[in-house]
């Protein structure tokens, strides 16, 4: 519908199950899903090496395992370094020829990305928006208490996580922080450029949002490739990769890349087990307008 | 349909009363326009709500009821109730010992009940002692014919009055607990019905608030398909449509049609205005307030316009592109909320006029710009208007030419045409002057009428 720039871009808080959802539209025929890229930390390649190395974390996992693959076809050790030397020698090529180029190799397919790292920093959204003005946005959104209650449970996500987000963090700002500012990046954009959706309800009824998804970004809609989307497990990136960069996708999904058969019914009255504050006023507006209970 | 060209003004200032902001509720009746105006409050005896009408024939406005005066108390000057606590006495301001009974009139209808000989004329009063309900066989005479609220004195207002399967239905909205007075909401919610309102006797149509405690009112209510359809305004979770057939004995059985705002939750807090236009129910929504719901810390949102057919299916004409339970929805009318203007907060009243389906908005913008002391004023109420219920036209932009005209709050379709009626604040242009450093004075201000039709505007006037 507004498919201008060949991207989707996921625009979702930490712990709201995007790569799983990145994993299922990329098994569309007419879309590929990319690992958590992380091109917008600099406005450069050579940048966001630098990122990579500072933020550590196997942060640059995803944009190894994607160029072994494009190049070589598969995700081993030999191939990653491979990608990796190929990176530092086109590091002064933007995040946007980077994924031309990568658009090039994978050509007529939709580009999805859903890096974390572009929604938890003011400066990385930023890039982001000046690089895709015309790119299609979904903005994934989870309950609240379910993310805050994650970030609290994943220590090894949350490292990345502090060395990156504006200002404070706990389990609160981690969902709302993010939120607010693709609400208000929305509502900056055309009707229909930018689409909310629940993962609850996505993950509740895949192939009804599914289809709906599809009709926004005027793709196939038949039923074939509709039901490709329920496996999301199919992905090249659905597993760890080489001891080389073994990550590159949230863990949760690398852990279990399918689509979970229930989840959980949260409230946002419901008390925490990690922490004792409520939700803020703030936090509380955004998501009932999210509509979330 | 008609054009900006093909209206006249009928009534202006207030009509007699510059207080007068409010043309809240009309209808046609015996070959005259009757009209129900409002006041913002009640402070004192000029604050009488008066009934007015109007024969078209002799272009002549008359009274023929005005609120009774009662004891000032503090009922009389309840507070807003995020107002409370807010606002100092004005010791320059006269208190008066008298207060209108009635300081407005929500709803109007022609019903023929058990008791009536002829259809009467039904109308429902503001009044924070509890509500009432006025009688009038004739069109001079009128009487209340209900206790006050119904039996529940808390309750501020009847806003619908609308008659279907031989029963009139009254709505009520906005309560008056103590001294602290909300406009919309209440803590309870229902229905009323009656066979034979002259006779006081009422029941409750549905279980209350549906069901559902953040059912804090009913707003819109019409008649389509054969059931009755009643719009909620809900702060947490946005509007619920419901539909009965009214069969059986009160309180009846309600179908849930449409819930969730449509699916975009509180942003469509109320489902305010409803008309039939060719065959589908056409539901406008809104925010109540200055489109940010203070009460409730809901919005700032624009309104969205959607319509419903007889099958429970909805299609999205005027609003946001959205994923939803019901598939995807994309606005017929490839316009975003408000008609593309994020200051129209709420579609605020629609009618029928005989090929067309019109659309009176709630518009915000003057009121912004007064705060901002801008040097040029903008905006007013807008008023759309379509054939199809598809493609949208703008009949006017800006308050039929008086931008402190932010409202159009009401409508009817009559042989003599169509009657639509304004909600002008005045006060809106005093802050402006005040606040941009404009010389001269604020125009007077109170409520307009204009009456469009397709006559030429010289046979018009004649």
């Amino acid at each position: 519908m507004w498919v201008i720039d060949p991207v989707l871009i996921i625009l979702a808080a930490p712990y709201s199950h995007a790569s799983l959802v990145c994993a299922m539209l990329g098994q569309h025929p007419e879309m590929y899903a990319l690992p958590d890229t992380h091109l917008f930390l600099a406005d450069d390649i050579e940048g966001v090496l630098s990122a990579h190395v500072k933020i550590d974390n196997g942060i640059g996992d995803g944009l190894l395992r994607l160029l072994a693959q494009i190049h070589d076809g598969v995700q081993s050790d030999d191939a990653i370094q491979a990608a990796k030397k190929w990176l530092y020698e086109h590091g002064d090529w933007t995040a946007r020829q980077l994924l031309d180029y990568v658009h090039e190799k994978l050509r007529p397919k939709i580009l999805v990305d859903s890096s974390w790292s572009t929604v938890v920093n003011a400066e990385n959204f930023e890039r982001m928006r000046r690089t895709y003005p015309d790119a299609n946005y979904l903005h994934l959104v989870s309950h609240p208490r379910h993310a805050a209650d994650a970030f609290y449970e994943n220590r090894s996500s949350k490292k990345s996580l502090l060395k990156l987000f504006d200002g404070d963090l706990d389990g609160e700002l981690v969902w709302y922080k993010p939120n607010d500012l693709i609400s208000e990046f929305a509502l900056s954009l055309p009707e229909g450029q930018c689409m909310r959706l629940m993962v609850e309800d996505l993950l509740a009824n895949p192939e009804n949002y599914l289809l709906q998804i599809a009709q926004w970004m005027d793709l196939s809609t038949n039923g074939e490739s509709i039901s490709a989307m329920l496996y999301p497990d199919k992905m090249p990136f659905a597993t760890y990769g080489p001891d080389s960069a073994p990550g590159g996708l949230e863990t949760e999904f690398l852990e279990e890349p399918t689509i979970p058969v229930e989840i959980g019914v949260a409230t946002l009255a419901d008390s925490s087990p990690h922490s004792t504050c409520d939700f803020s006023k703030q936090a509380l507006k955004l998501g009932k307008e999210y509509g979330y209970r | 349909m008609l054009n900006i060209e093909q209206f006249v003004r009928i009534g202006k200032d207030g009509i007699g009363n510059e207080r007068s902001k409010n043309a809240q509720s009309m209808t046609y009746f015996n070959g005259f326009l009757y009209l129900g105006v409002t006041h913002h409050n009640g402070e004192g005896p000029m604050d009488c709500a008066r009934i007015l009408r109007y024969r078209p024939k002799n272009e002549v406005w008359e009274e023929v009821y005005k609120s009774p005066l009662v004891e000032m108390d503090a009922k009389a000057k309840a507070s807003h109730i995020y107002a409370v606590g807010r606002h100092s006495q004005n010791a320059e301001k006269t208190v008066y010992d008298k207060a209108p009974l009635y300081r407005g009139y929500r709803g109007m209808t022609a019903f023929k009940g058990k008791s009536d000989n002829t259809p009467a004329l039904y109308v429902g009063t503001i009044s924070h002692w509890g509500a009432q309900i006025l009688r009038s066989e004739d069109g001079i005479n009128f009487e209340p014919v209900s206790e006050p609220g119904l039996g529940n004195p808390e309750i501020l207002s009847f806003r619908n009055l609308v008659e279907f399967d031989g029963k009139l239905f009254a709505t009520h909205a906005g309560s008056v607990s103590g001294d602290v007075l909300d406009r919309n909401f209440s803590e309870t919610t229902t229905v009323y019905v009656s066979d034979d309102p002259a006779s006081g006797e009422w029941q409750e149509a549905m279980i209350p608030c549906f069901g559902d405690k953040n059912n804090s009112a009913i707003f819109g209510m019409s008649v389509f398909n054969n059931y009755l359809y009643a719009g909620t305004g809900n702060p947490e979770r946005g509007f619920q449509i419901w539909k009965t057939a009214a069969s059986g004995l009160p309180p009846f059985e309600w179908e849930l049609v449409l819930k969730d705002g449509a699916y975009r939750y509180n942003l469509n807090e109320i489902a305010i205005s409803m008309a039939v236009f060719k065959g589908k129910l056409y539901i406008g929504t809104g925010i109540p307030g200055l489109g940010y719901d203070k009460t409730h810390d809901v919005g700032p949102a624009a309104a969205e316009l959607i319509r419903l057919n007889a099958n429970n299916s909805w299609d999205l004409i005027v609003g946001s592109p959205r994923f939803t339970p019901d598939g995807l929805k994309v606005p017929f009318a490839a316009m975003g909320p408000g008609f593309d203007d994020f200051n129209n907060s709420v579609f605020w009243s629609m009618g029928v006029h005989k090929d067309s389906l019109y659309i009176g908005t709630n518009n915000v913008t003057p009121w912004k710009l007064a705060m901002q002391g801008a040097q040029h004023m903008e905006g007013g109420s807008q008023f759309w208007a379509t054939d199809d219920g598809e493609n949208w036209e703008p009949v006017t932009m800006d308050g039929f030419g008086n931008h402190f005209a932010i409202g159009i709050r009401t409508m009817v379709s009559s042989p003599e045409g169509f009657f639509v009626g304004t909600s002008n604040h005045q006060e809106v242009e005093k802050l402006w002057h005040k606040r941009a450093r404009k010389n001269g004075k604020p125009g007077i201000g109170g409520l307009e009428i204009w009456l469009g039709n397709n006559l030429e505007k010289s046979d018009a006037n004649k």
